[in-house]
């Protein structure tokens, strides 16, 4: 039977105060903060991080599908998942697909994954979702949306929860959309939407999936499914649908620590409610938009099991609050940078990136078969992977090394305040990898004052720049916490 | 006679890359195979090479771009460039090292490739052609 393997999620470090779109534009504050992806950061890096919370030490090799889920795609065209897979370490047959536009889309691509687990078309597929939806400044919306992923792993072996059921409905009612050249959401007029949308088709799927299974609202110890800015709508839809405020899934964790998260936002609340859940535990699990898809989980014992990972609650214990509102507007840009009076960043050579992706994008370096020497090439002065050890000088000899889950100790750090970088200054480290190989990234997330020699940090996927449209990922070091 | 190199210097190994649209290679690939190629006809290895002069245009900037491919270590390595010259320029630095007799061997490495990230560039030098001289041999004489 098809199941959950395993969840994670990922929330951007940095937070900003509501408060701090008041101070900027006036009106009105909404309590909490939003979570606000670094200029670095975008949907495909933010899954990615969200989906190696959720493997942990299990094989990315293993797995026979990624499926994407944003609508927040940096391509119009192009698949973003084929990206992941290589950082990921997936397998060349794995299968890929995004899934996009509809803030549906984190569910749909659940009950995607859920139908080829069923039909016996793959053992196992790896579902990510995130979001970083952009509001016009000055407007409550934009105060209400956060960044974040979310990642479950679904498989028929070993589950921490069975999927024992699926209803799904569609509703054409366009409450928000952004046209194919808008940035900034669109919406209609929120009562309207709200009374003829979401909170119908909240109560129609989950009264329906009941219906079909035979179920109550009682049979059920939790109901997860995405809430709208307004958070008291989502206690009013489950309560429609008969459930007592004690079976709800509260989304103001999420709201008031990070925000609206679109598509990921299901997601991230189903892997909040499995970090609580016990076996026995039934849930009922829901997203919406453009209609509902809803399934039915039953929590096994294999829960307990499960080894520990950040997930969402260790994600919103690690932040750093933002002094103001300003470097939002720089880092989503949409406010320009005044140019840095230097030459130009190098250009993106997309035959570079293509002889160099397994290295760029899956951080492979090499073990030396002759002196076993581990190394990896930073690509600032390479365009080919290694073909010469730096130790004894064996040529082509070499085992692939994977560095991507490797911690590592700064060995040495510099932090430039000339360098044309969103965030000055650009903070740049020599960082030696426990186990073995020396190399130099750029430091992410990071407070300068805190960094020192010795200072432990990880590696993170990040955007380094979009060259000609092309978005061009690699790896940063960032502390670990 | 002073002021000529001639009869002081020598081309003992060349190598030179497939020629192609070679989009699986990069300056790494073009600088290592002819180096290869250019030290297996001299009958030497590349630790017998005393200094080493790099040409290229818009193939990578200074002498790291030789180095770091061939991990080279204590070698001084001289970047030069000069449009679709930049091969000869390469050759007569180490032409004049040999010839002051500062050094038995040295390896002018010339690349050159517009597939790679730094820029485009004429397609005339797109080959990448290494030699070493030593000294002793009338056949370099420019």
């Amino acid at each position: 039977m098809a199941g959950i393997v395993s969840y994670g999620a990922y929330i951007p470090w940095h937070r900003m105060e509501r408060q701090k779109c008041v101070s900027a534009w006036g009106g009105f504050g909404m309590p909490g903060e939003k979570a606000v992806g670094y200029f670095d950061e975008d949907s495909v890096t933010m899954a990615v991080e969200a989906a190696r919370d959720c493997l942990g030490d299990l094989d990315g090799r293993a797995i026979d599908g990624l499926y994407f889920a944003t609508t927040t795609s940096p391509y119009k065209e192009k698949q973003c998942a084929a990206i992941m897979a290589l950082a990921l370490d997936m397998r060349r047959d794995v299968r890929t697909i995004d899934v996009n536009t509809s803030l549906r889309a984190g569910a749909s691509a659940f009950g995607m994954a859920m139908d080829a687990i069923q039909a016996g078309s793959a053992n196992s597929v790896m579902v990510t979702a995130a979001d970083t939806r952009l509001a016009a400044p000055g407007g409550m919306t934009e105060q209400g949306l956060g960044d974040g992923g979310g990642a479950i792993l679904l498989g028929s072996e070993n589950v921490i929860a069975e999927i024992q059921g699926s209803y799904s409905i569609t509703d054409e009612l366009a409450g928000t959309w952004r046209a194919d050249d808008d940035r900034f959401l669109r919406s209609w007029e929120d009562r309207m939407i709200m009374d003829e949308g979401y909170s119908q088709v909240i109560k129609e799927a989950l009264t329906g999936i009941m219906k079909k299974y035979n179920l109550e609202p009682k049979d059920f110890a939790k109901v997860v499914f995405d809430s709208p800015v307004d958070g008291r709508r989502h206690g009013k839809a489950a309560a429609s649908a008969g459930f007592d405020p004690s079976q709800i899934q509260d989304p103001f964790t999420l709201f008031l620590n990070v925000g609206i998260t679109g598509c990921a936002q299901p997601l991230m609340m189903l892997a909040l409610a499995l970090e609580q859940a016990k076996p026995g535990d039934k849930i009922l699990f829901a997203g919406s938009g453009d209609g509902v898809d809803a399934f039915i989980l039953q929590v096994t014992d294999a829960i307990e099991k499960l080894p520990a990972r950040r997930g969402v609650s260790g994600y919103l214990a690690s932040k750093k609050m933002m002094d103001g509102y300003n470097p939002f507007l720089v880092w989503k840009g949409i406010v320009p940078q005044e140019e840095a009076r230097r030459p130009a960043k190098t250009p993106a050579r997309l035959s570079a990136m293509w002889r160099e992706n397994r290295q760029q994008i899956g951080l492979w370096g090499i073990k030396c078969k002759q002196c076993g020497t581990i190394q990896y090439d930073d690509g600032a002065a390479a365009t080919t992977p290694i073909r010469v050890c730096a130790k004894c000088g064996a040529q082509d000899n070499f085992d692939d090394y994977n560095f991507a889950n490797k911690k590592a100790t700064v060995f040495s750090f510099t932090h430039d305040n000339l360098a044309p970088v969103a965030d000055p200054p650009a903070s740049v480290v020599i960082i030696d990898f426990d186990g073995g190989g020396r190399a130099i990234f750029d430091l992410t997330d990071r407070d300068p004052a805190e960094l020192q020699v010795g200072t432990s940090v990880e590696m993170t996927f990040r955007r380094m720049q979009i060259n000609r449209g092309l978005s061009v990922y690699h790896w940063k070091a960032r502390p670990v916490r | 006679m002073p002021g000529s190199i001639k009869d002081k210097v020598a081309i003992v190994g060349m190598g030179c890359t497939q020629f192609g649209e070679l989009w699986e290679k990069g300056t790494t690939d073009l600088i290592i195979e002819p180096v290869n190629e250019a030290l297996a006809d001299a009958g030497i290895e590349l630790n017998d090479v005393e200094a080493v002069w790099g040409g290229t245009l818009f193939s990578g900037n200074g002498g790291r771009t030789v180095s770091e491919a061939l991990r080279l270590q204590y070698k001084p390595v001289t970047r030069v460039e000069n449009a679709c010259g930049s091969g000869h320029e390469a050759i007569r630095g180490a032409s004049y090292a040999v010839a002051a007799g500062v050094c038995d061997i040295c390896l002018p490495s010339v690349m050159k490739s517009s597939r790679m990230k730094d820029r485009a560039d004429c397609p005339v030098c797109r080959i990448a052609p290494a030699r070493i001289t030593n000294q002793a041999c009338p056949a370099f004489s420019p």
